[in-house]
């Protein structure tokens, strides 16, 4: 209170005579007090208790404004209780409504000479009405009334507005201290909901409990809704709710407006409302009203309830992250204070609002990083498959190529760049006569290769690192025991992953059959180019030997029994040579010629039969013909004749000091065996070897061409000849024919 | 018969030509020689052979091909061939050309002379029988002519 005034007080009470003394000490005591009350009642009491000291009066009474009414809150000197509430507009008078709307104390000496009194108790005569204000505004009136008329003075005015700026100091001050408490339970519950939101794991929950600690800082309907980047709510789960029926939430989720009319709600045009990060759109706006007016939910606030927030109001704000993406909406309705939301009352919302914001990206990072770890998870597992699949395959590729290089019938060898082996299969340690493969391994390969053909083996291989390929080297190679052979080698270069040669993998193939073909066919390609000579020669040696056996005819008929005994064996002698000359001639052009058979059904015994009528058989040599007449074989005679009287010769020959010669025939099965088994000196091994060699002969006379006649006639009937001698013993051969002809080799005429 | 039997021998072989000829000589036949397949046909027709013994192979062409340019006359001349290649084909071949046999070289002399003497035997039977035809054609026509002539001596 400011001094002058304490002494205007002073001196109007030292007029008056009052004791003034004892006024302004009880007005200093109140004054004390009213600023240490705990409460609105006991400021009233408290009041009232200091207008009692320092007034004097019948009735007192505290009236508080309650919207736009002044009602009594606290009374003295009354029979009953008060409890009228005088409208503030003056429509049912009163002498308070009217210093409250003055805003100045009303003394009225007369109650009933003023219009405004409101007839109350019957000896009132005079009343003081006093305003009380904070910071310009009327927050109630103190009010006394007396039965004197023109009880109150000027001075008891000033005393008393002293005592109402008192009051209203001592209720600002709970005010504030309210608005303190408020604020700091509302702290209290934002931190409880921030723990609280922080262990609940999923969003919804999260969102729920954002959702309650709004309803408890004073807002009866929240809604928040998930939005996705075009503030589209994919769910109605992802719209969470506090304080709405189900109804309410349907109607909401059936009525939710596109995305982009809450991109509009938030852009240019709506700037202009907002309050802090809300946006509040007061219903007075005909704007708001235009644009809005599709009619929302009901209010949840009765209608005294309301102080001035309008029940269409709307209020909501972003859930913004920090970079300003919007990640979902935040809405709320019916403050439970019915009050307009000013920036301060929304700042502890605003906390929530990025709580909120903060906990949808984290969810949806959560559940981005859960789908990630997820594909992670599938993708192991993926590849942990992939890798099994990939080494099952290797392996069947590994064992594939295993039985490629097991199964090859050539020696397979794997050798460093310096050709020491390091792999090998069991052809090729086989083929060195090692006894395993281990002991193969870690010789350098140019040990298996012979002395003379290392230098060149070498170049090769120089050529190969070049070339990446040799193809069909020919080498001598050795064996452990040294032994020599001939073999083909193919060899490639290994390389690694970078490309750079590691070593070599050859392929060697042992070509001694081979290279005894190529010298058998060289022979007998040599044979049958003699064979042609050896047919021209033979023909062309028919025209002399017909002249010689003409010349000598007609020597013999000429001279005939004049001839000398001498001349005549002469004669005789030439015809004997023209002829041995004709069958040399013969044997040479059937060995050349093609064998044509000329197939006809024949007996096995008529054959031989014929065979040894050509032969002249020594007296000294017996013959058994065992040979049975079926079963009868489908042959060329003729051709068959002729070797066997190759055979009958060769056998007779064979026994030149006599013996006995046995012919039989059975039958195996398919086939006919022919044997012929002579008693007479045998073949040695060497012999036995080149038997069936054209031109091989051990006899002084002949060219050796019988057998290998004989050879290709059975042939020809696919028929097979075969020889069994023991040296001293004799010798038997066997001829073997398919009883059906079934023919290869020889052309059928 | 008073007359030789004429053969011609168709060799490009002097030997075989000189050698046969002496022993046919020897055995009484009127020889002939040529040394190739134009000669032979120059000779049959200038001359008449009983018989030709001809080699398979001559200079100029092959004997089979000289069976069918030689000259045919009456009666047939014996053809004979004469091979060094021996084989059935041959020989067939050989006697579907017209040849009447064949002999292989080197010629056994006692087989050709045996074959020469059957086919010319065979050839004068061939020979008397046609004679006869002939004979009885002509006394048959001379007994018509001689009957038309008495006809027309009756009607003159």
């Amino acid at each position: 209170m400011p001094p002058n005034q304490s002494e205007v007080l002073v001196e109007s009470a030292a007029a008056q005579g009052k004791g003034l003394e004892e006024r302004l000490s009880a007005l200093n005591f109140y004054g004390g007090k009213l600023n240490s009350a705990d409460n609105l009642q006991q400021v009233y009491e408290l009041t009232l208790s200091a207008m009692e000291q320092l007034l004097g009066f019948e009735h007192a009474s505290f009236l508080v404004k309650d919207r736009d009414y002044l009602k009594v809150v606290c009374q003295r000197g009354y029979t009953e209780q008060l409890s009228f509430k005088l409208p503030l507009d003056g429509s049912k008078k009163g002498i308070t409504v009217a210093a409250a709307n003055k805003g100045r104390p009303l003394i009225v000496d007369d109650v009933t000479k003023s219009p405004e009194y409101v007839p109350g108790s019957p000896e009132v005569r005079s009343e003081l009405a006093v305003p009380v204000e904070i910071e310009g505004r009327t927050v109630g009136v103190l009010n006394v009334e007396n039965r004197q008329l023109g009880a109150f003075d000027e001075k008891d005015a000033n005393l008393l507005q002293i005592l109402a700026s008192h009051a209203a100091t001592a209720i600002s001050n709970l005010e504030k201290r309210q608005e303190i408490e408020k604020r700091s339970s509302q702290l209290t519950s934002l931190m409880r909901s921030s723990a609280e939101m922080i262990r609940s794991a999923d969003l919804r929950q999260r969102l729920q409990r954002i959702a309650e600690a709004i309803e408890e800082l004073g807002w009866r309907r929240v809604v928040i809704s998930v939005r996705d980047e075009n503030l589209q709510i994919a769910r109605p789960e992802d719209m969470v709710t506090v304080g709405l029926t189900d109804e309410e939430r349907r109607y909401l989720w059936d009525k939710r407006p596109p995305g982009h009319v809450w991109a509009e709600r938030f852009g240019q045009e709506f700037q202009r409302f907002k309050v802090g990060e809300f946006y509040h759109l007061r219903w007075s706006d005909p704007w708001v009203r235009q644009k809005f007016s599709n009619g929302t939910v009901d209010s949840h606030l009765s209608a005294d309830e309301m102080v001035d927030w309008d029940p269409q109001d709307l209020l909501y704000a972003p859930l913004k992250l920090a970079e300003g993406r919007i990640v979902g909406v935040l809405s709320i309705d019916d403050p439970t204070d019915g009050k307009r939301p000013t920036r301060d009352s929304l700042a502890p919302l605003e906390l929530f609002i990025h709580q909120a914001a903060v906990a949808i990206e984290n969810a949806k990072l959560i559940q981005q990083l859960n789908s990630a770890r997820d594909q992670i998870r599938e993708y192991a597992e993926h590849l942990e498959e992939k890798v099994k699949e990939r080494t099952r395959d290797l392996k069947e590729s590994e064992e594939r190529s295993k039985s490629i290089l097991t199964a090859s019938p050539d020696a397979i060898t794997v050798t460093d760049l310096e050709g020491n082996i390091v792999e090998c299969t069991e052809q090729a340690w086989k083929a060195y006569h090692s006894p395993s493969r281990e002991d193969l391994i870690g010789k350098n390969a140019f040990e298996l290769i012979a002395d003379r053909d290392r230098d060149r083996a070498r170049s090769d291989m120089e050529k190969t690192l070049n070339s990446g390929l040799v193809r069909s080297a020919e080498y001598t190679l050795l064996t452990q025991d040294g032994h020599e052979y001939p073999a083909e080698l193919s060899a490639s270069v290994i390389r690694d992953a970078m490309d750079e040669p590691i070593g070599f993998v050859a392929v060697t193939k042992d070509i001694s059959d081979r290279r005894r073909m190529e010298q058998q066919l060289l022979k007998a390609e040599r044979l049958a180019a003699i064979g042609q000579v050896a047919a021209m020669v033979g023909h062309d040696l028919r025209n002399p030997l017909t002249g010689i056996a003409g010349a000598a005819y007609y020597l013999k008929i000429k001279l005939g029994a004049a001839m000398e005994p001498r001349a005549t064996e002469m004669v005789e002698l030439i015809e004997k040579d023209i002829e041995y000359s004709n069958k040399i001639i013969n044997d040479l052009l059937d060995y050349s010629r093609e064998i044509r058979l000329e197939l006809a059904e024949a007996s096995p015994k008529g054959i031989v039969k014929e065979a040894l009528g050509h032969v002249t058989i020594p007296e000294n040599v017996d013959v058994a013909d065992k040979t049975k007449s079926n079963p009868k074989i489908v042959v060329d005679s003729e051709m068959l004749v002729r070797a066997f009287v190759n055979i009958i010769r060769n056998a007779v020959d064979a026994m030149p000091n006599g013996g006995k010669l046995t012919i039989s025939s059975k039958q195996t099965d398919t086939d006919l065996e022919i044997a012929f088994s002579d008693t007479g000196l045998g073949m040695s091994e060497e012999v036995l070897d080149r038997l069936w060699t054209p031109f091989f002969t051990t006899k002084a006379k002949g060219m050796g061409l019988g057998l290998s006649i004989c050879k290709r006639i059975v042939e020809a009937h696919a028929g097979k000849i075969l020889v069994s001698s023991a040296e001293g013993k004799g010798t038997t051969f066997t001829a073997t024919f398919p009883i059906e002809p079934c023919l290869s080799g020889g052309e059928v005429a | 018969m008073s007359e030789k039997a004429r053969i011609l021998i168709v060799d490009d072989d002097e030997s075989i030509r000189k050698a046969l000829t002496a022993v046919l000589e020897e055995e009484g036949y009127a020889v002939d020689t040529a040394q190739s397949g134009n000669e032979a046909i120059k000779k049959c027709n200038e001359n008449y052979y009983n018989l030709a013994l001809i080699d398979i192979r001559l200079p100029d062409m092959e004997g089979t091909k000289l069976l069918n340019a030689m000259r045919q006359d009456t009666p047939p001349m014996v053809k004979i061939i004469v091979t060094g290649y021996p084989s059935l084909s041959n020989a067939i071949e050989a006697v579907n050309k017209g040849a009447d046999a064949y002999l292989l070289k080197p010629m056994v002399m006692d087989d050709v002379l045996k074959t020469i003497k059957e086919h010319l035997d065979k050839q004068r039977g061939a020979r008397k029988y046609s004679e006869g035809k002939v004979a009885e054609f002509i006394e048959s026509r001379a007994r018509e002519l001689e009957a038309e002539a008495n006809v027309g001596n009756a009607t003159q």
